[in-house]
């Protein structure tokens, strides 16, 4: 019976296909494959050989299982909708910067400098010893940090910079005692939906760290200040569309509102942000980065008492909070006010950001006389104001 | 062939010329005293003093020890000390192979007492201060495990969200008592915090070279040292006995490099006056509880870790000093750590350092011990069902803060460099 088969296979005639296109080309190899295909052929072809009947290979499609909703295809899945939904989170760099970041959050520019209350408490805040300490704490992260003297990453030094910060920040509580009733929160997830003109945005990820108070910030500005924003025209950013850059994407949750805290959490309202500018990027993006966060922490908590999409002109009680970007030496600070959430037109009521953007902590370093250039220490004082902030 | 029999002849001539009969004569006193010269003039101080006989280790020793002397600072010694590469027997903190603990007691010589100092644990003025925080500290360790909502993590930061989550917890731990305390204890008005440090450390000890490499998330330093536990010349020190190792270090998983030493209590000193260290809080990632509770060797490793870490970072101060092995320390270092993996298992050390004179030919004429007092493992709290943590163990929390407001020396500054600034300012 084999030996049947066998010269069997000498009979079979192949028509020979024209293969020129392929890239590589090489007809000795791919006939040798042929024939040992032939040699050794698997038993559905020797059947269909020893009948002289075509192979079939076509699929016969039976009743399947049907497939996990995370690979169905798009419009099967479950949080699917028509319209995009634009999404901002931490790893995007926006073009027109703090300028488109304005436009989206529909919110007017008050001043490049820190609000009146917060530069009064600046003058006002005092430690023992504060230029030794500020100073101790840079030749800290700046030289001292490493044992073989070598370049310290920026990845490093703004992170122990802002520990440093921190730790002294914590040694003025007994002067304001009020500042025990606080935490931080690290790494907190939010999601804040809301709609802008006729797009759906969405900001999301984690930004950072957070600290978080038992009791909320005063509103920074007066009541006649937020009337008078009224008449005041927001900056369009015509020819770009407001949303370049953001992610759209048709899978989301619109009614989704979280604030990276289940509900009983005993410190529920927002302080300041703390944003670390780990991958260097330019001073504009991190500025549109600490607004849209400070904003959608406010948001967050608005939506919160007044319900997802309540699109509310004016709020009783307007929501406050600061943010702080870093990356070691230059410094940039962040006040936001949240007055509507009716943000889908461009008339009425503006909300309110306070920018104070390029402060450097100092100049140059040099590691082997070790001298600081130019050392500011307004820039503590500006961090100290922002922490101190509601406990006075 | 003549040139170079010349040379030969050359090389040895001197000492023909030296040897010569007329050379000797000259030198030898006896000659005077035959030519008839008078014998008071034949004085001792005519020949140098008879010095002891050394061997070659000892007039190695003297020799370096003047060199150092020598010397002002610290970093100038460890210059002297760390010159060049040298093959350097390297142990880890988490080690995993039997018998790690009594190897390690011998490396550091210490003795290990299974209780905490009672010193420590009858502290009555801390109690008030203890009723206070500990409302404040628990919601701290609430917020990361109750609370917090982290969602979208992927698989390799969600392997990872248990150290991390433990680091975050210590964080806020310290800064709520840092800021309720610092206006009664000033030492942590003036303490510093240093996040996620390298600590090295070098020893010698039976012709070995060892060197530590480590990373604690979380070290405190402050301006005077704390109070010593025990005296140096106590019966614990002086008259105990710890387990000798005959093994090689290739069994006990410690392996040979060619490195050069370093010597790095976390920040590098100069004209700085946080100089003593206070607490440390380890959370290692390579600590497997589950395996340790299989092989039954759980206590020995943990000792192990308290151990070693402890030694090395009162030894890498006690080099910023200016100590080394040939010239000990005059007195003792204490040292407190803190381990955790997970945020709800703990152990708690405390380390005094009573000599680094370990070297074999110092150690002769050293009786004294290094001595470690451990808790053992505790649980922070028993469970968490439905995102609530149930069965508190406060005592936990007792040690932490009692740890945190171990007060330190106050007025003396061991170390005089400090003096020096002091005086300059």
């Amino acid at each position: 019976m084999e030996a049947h088969i066998c010269r069997l296979h000498s009979l079979v005639k192949l028509p020979r296909t024209v293969i020129t296109q392929i890239r590589h080309y090489k007809p000795r190899k791919i006939e040798e494959i042929r024939t040992r295909k032939i040699r050794n052929p698997s038993v559905s072809q020797m059947n269909a050989r020893i009948i002289g009947v075509e192979e079939k290979r076509e699929k016969t499609i039976l009743d399947e299982p049907p497939l996990h909703p995370k690979n169905a295809p798009l419009e099967e899945r479950p949080n699917y909708n028509e319209e995009p939904c634009y999404t901002y989170h931490s790893k995007i760099r926006v073009l027109e910067g703090a300028k488109q970041a304005l436009w989206l959050t529909k919110s007017k520019m008050m001043a490049e400098e820190m609000p009146e209350r917060l530069q009064l408490l600046a003058d006002i805040v005092d430690m023992p010893n504060m230029e030794d300490e500020v100073l101790r704490s840079v030749k800290k992260c700046r030289i001292f940090d490493d044992p073989k003297s070598f370049k310290i990453h920026p990845e490093r030094f703004s992170f122990t910079q802002l520990m440093a910060f921190l730790h002294l920040c914590t040694k003025i509580t007994p002067q304001y005692p009020k500042l025990l009733q606080r935490s931080i929160g690290q790494d907190y997830h939010l999601s804040a939906p809301f709609q802008r003109g006729k797009d759906r945005i969405k900001i999301r990820g984690r930004s950072g760290s957070i600290i978080t108070s038992k009791y909320p910030l005063l509103p920074l500005a007066t009541d006649e200040e937020i009337q008078d924003t009224a008449s005041f025209e927001l900056e369009s950013l015509h020819p770009i569309a407001g949303t370049i850059d953001l992610l759209p994407s048709n899978l989301y949750k619109w009614d989704k509102n979280s604030t990276g805290f289940f509900d009983g959490y005993p410190y529920p309202h927002a302080n300041l942000l703390l944003v670390l500018n780990k991958n260097s990027w330019m001073p504009q993006h991190l500025d549109a980065q600490l607004i849209f966060y400070a904003f959608a922490n406010c948001l967050v908590r608005a939506n919160k008492q007044y319900g997802v999409h309540s699109e509310v002109e004016k709020l009783d009680s307007p929501f406050v909070t600061h943010a702080i970007g870093t990356n070691g030496r230059r410094w940039s600070f962040v006040s936001f006010q949240l007055n509507t959430t009716s943000l889908s037109s461009n008339d009425g009521i503006k909300n309110m950001v306070w920018l104070d953007s390029n402060c450097f902590l100092y100049q140059t370093i040099t590691k082997k006389t070790l001298e600081v250039d130019t050392l500011d220490v307004n820039v503590f004082r500006k961090l100290l104001a922002c922490y101190v902030d509601g406990a006075v | 062939m003549a040139a170079t029999m010349w040379r030969v002849t050359s090389k040895f001539s001197p000492y023909f010329s030296r040897l010569s009969a007329t050379n000797l004569l000259r030198r030898c006193p006896v000659r005077r005293c035959v030519t008839g010269l008078v014998k008071e003039k034949y004085d001792d101080s005519y020949f140098p003093p008879i010095a002891p006989y050394r061997t070659e280790e000892e007039q190695v020793r003297d020799k370096l020890f003047d060199q150092v002397r020598s010397v002002e600072t610290s970093q100038e010694m460890l210059k002297i000390l760390t010159k060049g590469q040298a093959w350097t027997y390297m142990p880890r903190s988490f080690n995993v192979s039997p018998g790690c603990l009594m190897y390690y007691q011998h490396i550091t010589k210490t003795v290990i007492v299974n209780e905490l100092p009672k010193s420590l644990t009858n502290n009555v003025d801390i109690e008030a201060a203890v009723t206070e925080m500990v409302p404040s500290l628990v919601e701290c360790v609430e917020q990361e495990f109750s609370y917090c909502d982290r969602r979208n993590l992927t698989w390799q930061k969600y392997n990872s969200r248990p150290r991390q989550r433990a680091r975050w917890v210590q964080e806020s731990l310290i800064r709520a008592i840092i800021a309720s305390q610092c206006g009664e204890y000033p030492h942590l008005m003036t303490c510093e915090a240093d996040f996620d440090t390298e600590i090295k450390s070098f020893w010698l000890r039976d012709d070995y070279r060892y060197q530590i490499n480590e990373n604690p998330w979380i070290s405190i330093r402050t301006v005077d040292p704390l109070n010593e536990i025990v005296d140096i010349n106590d019966d614990l020190s002086v008259n105990s006995e710890i387990p000798i190792c005959l093994y090689l270090p290739k069994s006990m998983n410690t392996f040979k490099k060619q490195i050069k030493n370093i010597s790095f209590p976390g920040y590098k000193m100069q004209d700085d006056k946080l100089q003593h260290g206070h607490t440390q809080i380890i959370v290692p990632l390579i600590f497997d509880r589950q395996r340790c509770i299989v092989e039954k060797l759980l206590h020995e490793r943990l000792n192990g870790i308290g151990l070693i870490t402890g030694f090395g970072w009162a030894n890498a101060f006690a080099m910023s000093q200016k100590h080394y092995w040939f010239d000990d320390i005059k007195e003792p270092m204490v040292v407190q750590v803190i381990h955790t993996n997970d945020a709800q298992h703990y152990t708690f050390y405390v380390y005094q350092l009573n000599t680094i004179a370990l070297d074999p030919l110092s150690e002769k004429t050293n009786n004294k011990h290094n001595i470690m007092w451990t808790s053992g493992e505790m649980k922070l709290f028993q469970d968490i069902q439905d995102g609530k943590i149930i069965g508190w163990n406060y005592d936990v929390l007792k040690y932490y803060i009692m740890f945190l407001l171990n007060k330190t020396r106050s007025g003396i500054t061991a170390n005089p460099l400090i003096k020096k600034l002091e005086t300059e300012n």
